[in-house]
């Protein structure tokens, strides 16, 4: 029985009384938890990345400082290590988003047209794909930040351009899937031309897998923002990030633990998150997951 | 069915041997670590050659010491390991090295007898012949070193134990300058390749060099000197501080040296391990590009000064490591001179600006190598906190030594934060090398402290040189060429079977007495 729900019609999943598992409700919570931070954090606390206070430097977690409680507490020249997480959240959000809708929709865009045109686009686009993927994605992400420098666009341009073969393969998976049905075949013997067939027919069928593949790939790509700030080659030393108060802390693990290891979990946590998010969303979103 | 169970049933078993042979050879792996192979080790080292291992604070890129890395620390202590210099410095008195005798027949001329019995390592003589190219090579090659010659006219060899320098000037730097140069062989020194293995008649040979990861020398028990201890003296390269504490903790390392503040309590915890702590020449200080808008004015550079609380930085950053700077040079240095030290203010700070049209701050940067020394990053954000309440946005520039040593020489900065040591313990090594007109090294140029210089360079009276000397700091002081944040009291930690050590003013580590005991 073909009772399969493409993408078009969502609103049906309702209605379908699909069990959703409890392993997305349990993802979810870190995942808004960190999007809702990282938004209205900044604007609730404020927090000033270059100004140093020595007397305040090393302190542990839990100290009460002047006014406030370090609760995670603070770096060798006395920054706040959880304002400089919570507002490394905003840069890490910031490029984790940006990343993953310019590399989403150039590499679905591509893969879609490679799906439904075929033939040489097909060959072009995924060949470029294959160039693409056999560049160590990491040290032309390096070459670049060196070349052009630190800065927030920078890193968001190398890791989109790294980033968007996944999306074009997932794409033109999905595509070359939907593109023989009856309904597609349907429209096109209705006189649908080319282009509308694919927007309206195709492209929402590809919808569901595509977003399965962004919401992996936004904690991959804050994974590769904070091991590029990290290395020093991703947001400049006056904007914070979780890789640079991460490397901050890297010479005084054994006295000053948490400077390192509390971004670092919750960098952590937060990727994994993203992870099992976007693997439940595809058991909620896969067409044949719902046939059963 | 069966066969599937037992199929499995296998396949989980070889995979738990599996799991556990792994975690018994990791499990092992770590207990290498333990006190058993840790008194295997030095066993092994007692009945082997004496070798040592170290790591510095400092990358070492480049071997030649007339280059453009001849100022820097590394290449300064691998130098003082592979070649000879003509005299050295001991104390306020200079001895004999590779030169017997040394005279000054008229005011501007210097005789040196060289010794007829110094072989270099590859059994080639050394003749005055190769002490004076050494000198062409250092004014040729144009390095920072070079305007500690700039008074020599000529330099000629007329036998092969007897050198004659002919000066422009009376120059009373002379046996400073030569306990600094260090003698290669003429032939070869500028042969292409020679600086990856060079030549020197030091108490160390090359045998292999990896630059930026590890030098490997041989003692040279043919030295003429006393030859040293060790058998051989390992270089290696181990940036992270974390890295190379842990290295020594577990004894990868035998020495290292130059460790922040913040980790000489975990290296004096430590039963296995010795530190030592002493007073050097050396100094963290800053600079502003005079050449540069808008640090032409010195009301800017003394505005950014009095912005500085570089008491608390000092007291909260390096304690115990650190003193506040008195001058551009550190006490003990031939020549020092206290200054008036520089008032907290930063409303005076905000007052100059204005007055100098800046009534709002300005943006600059700051650049730094990032295995500089000790705390740099810190010390350099402290400031730019700082700058930041006057209203001066300072970008940090944190650059690879390499990178940093070339934007240095090329005046491509605006604001530079670096570590220098006054290595020959007189002034001249910093004072007149740095600050004339001529060395261009600051972008700052006035006749009034060319001429203090000069003539403290031509005083062969050593009152007035010091007096000179006096005035040539008063005058870098009050025009805020820099500022001089503070003087090093330098640390090295060793593993306690390493025995001879004697840590030097210079802050630069020699190890030829060193030696391996128990």
């Amino acid at each position: 029985m073909t009772t399969v729900a493409d993408g078009r019609h969502a609103g049906r999943l309702a209605r379908l009384r699909i069990a959703v598992p409890r392993g997305i409700l349990l993802a979810a919570l870190p995942v808004l938890l960190f999007c809702l931070l990282a938004v209205i954090g900044p604007l609730v606390v404020s927090y000033d990345h270059v100004h140093t206070e020595l007397l305040e430097r090393l302190k542990p977690p839990g100290t009460q400082l002047a006014g406030r409680i370090a609760v995670f507490g603070t770096d060798q020249v006395g920054r706040d290590v959880f304002l400089q997480v919570l507002y490394g959240a905003r840069v890490s959000l910031l490029v984790g988003f940006v990343t993953v809708l310019i590399a989403g929709v150039a590499g679905s865009t591509l893969g879609i047209l490679a799906g439904v045109a075929g033939g040489r686009t097909d060959t072009v686009i995924m060949r470029a794909a294959d160039i693409q993927l056999a560049l160590p994605a990491f040290l032309l992400a390096i070459l670049a930040a060196s070349v052009i420098g630190p800065s927030v666009t920078n890193v968001i341009i190398t890791l989109a351009v790294t980033r968007w073969v996944i999306f074009a393969r997932v794409g033109r998976g999905a595509a070359l899937a939907v593109r023989d049905r009856e309904f597609v075949d349907s429209a096109r013997i209705l006189g649908g031309s080319p282009l509308r067939v694919t927007l309206v027919h195709i492209v929402p069928s590809c919808l569901a897998p595509l977003l399965v593949v962004a919401t992996s790939s936004f904690g991959l790509v804050i994974l590769a923002e904070a091991s590029l700030s990290f290395l020093g080659l991703g947001a400049p030393a006056t904007v914070p990030s979780w890789g640079q108060t991460i490397a901050n802390g890297r010479d005084l693990l054994g006295t000053a633990w948490w400077i390192s290891t509390l971004p670092g979990f919750v960098l952590a946590v937060v990727t994994v998150s993203f992870g099992i998010f976007g693997d439940s969303l595809r058991d909620v979103l896969d067409p044949r997951a719902l046939a059963r | 069915m069966r066969a599937a169970h037992t199929y499995r049933a296998k396949l989980a078993t070889s995979g738990a041997v599996a799991v556990a042979l792994l975690a018994v050879t990791t499990g092992g792996a770590f207990a290498a670590r333990s006190p058993v192979t840790q008194a295997a080790h030095e066993e092994a080292q007692q009945a082997a050659p004496q070798v040592l291992t170290v790591a510095g604070p400092t990358s070492l890129v480049d071997l030649d010491p007339q280059g453009p890395n001849s100022a820097e620390d590394p290449t300064t202590l691998v130098a003082s390991h592979i070649f000879d210099t003509a005299v050295t410095h001991v104390g306020d008195t200079y001895e004999p090295a590779l030169a017997t005798a040394w005279s000054s027949p008229d005011d501007t001329t210097w005789q040196f007898t060289i010794r007829d019995d110094v072989k270099f390592s590859n059994g080639q003589p050394l003749t005055s012949a190769d002490v004076k190219a050494s000198i062409d090579r250092i004014i040729r090659l144009d390095g920072p070193l070079a305007p500690l010659w700039s008074a020599v006219a000529s330099v000629e060899a007329p036998d092969a134990t007897t050198l004659v320098l002919k000066t422009t000037t009376p120059f009373g730097g002379m046996l400073t300058n030569m306990s600094l140069l260090y003698v290669v062989p003429a032939d070869l020194a500028d042969t292409d390749g020679f600086f990856q293995k060079p030549i020197g008649s030091g108490p160390f040979t090359v045998e292999s060099f990896d630059p930026g990861e590890r030098l490997v020398l041989a003692g040279n028990p043919d030295y003429w000197g006393s030859a040293p201890a060790l058998s051989q003296l390992i270089i290696t390269e181990i940036p992270d501080v974390s890295g190379r504490v842990t290295a020594l903790s577990t004894g990868e390392i035998d020495f290292t040296w130059g460790l922040p503040a913040d980790q000489l309590p975990t290296i004096e915890a430590d039963a296995a391990l010795n530190l030592v702590t002493a007073p050097t020449y050396a100094f963290y200080y800053q600079w502003f590009n005079s050449s540069k808008k808008p640090f032409d004015d010195v009301r800017v550079r003394q505005a950014l000064w009095h912005a500085l609380d570089l008491q608390t930085i000092i007291d909260a950053l390096f304690p115990g490591v650190g003193t506040p700077s008195l001058s551009s040079i550190q006490p003990g240095v031939f020549g020092f001179l206290a200054q008036q030290p520089n008032a907290y203010d930063p409303e005076l700070a905000k007052q100059l600006l204005t007055e100098a049209g800046y009534p709002d701050g300005f943006s600059t940067s700051i650049q730094f190598a990032s295995t500089c020394c000790p705390g740099i990053r810190e010390l350099v954000q402290a400031m730019i906190s700082q700058w930041a309440e006057i209203g001066v946005t300072v970008e940090p520039l944190e650059k690879e030594q390499a990178k940093w040593v070339e934007d240095l020489l090329a005046l491509n900065w605006d604001m530079n934060a670096a570590y220098n040591v006054t290595t020959t313990g007189d002034a001249n090594f910093t004072v007149g090398r740095l600050y004339t007109c001529a060395a261009n090294r600051t972008g700052y140029c006035a006749e009034d402290l060319d001429a203090a210089i000069s003539a403290a360079q031509q005083s062969l009276d050593d009152t007035e040189r010091a007096t000179h000397w006096g005035e040539a700091q008063k005058i870098i002081w009050d025009q805020a060429v820099g500022v001089s944040i503070m003087g090093v009291n330098g640390n090295y930690a060793m593993r306690s079977s390493v025995q001879g050590f004697e840590p030097p003013a210079s802050g630069i580590p020699n190890f030829t007495s060193v030696s391996i005991g128990e």
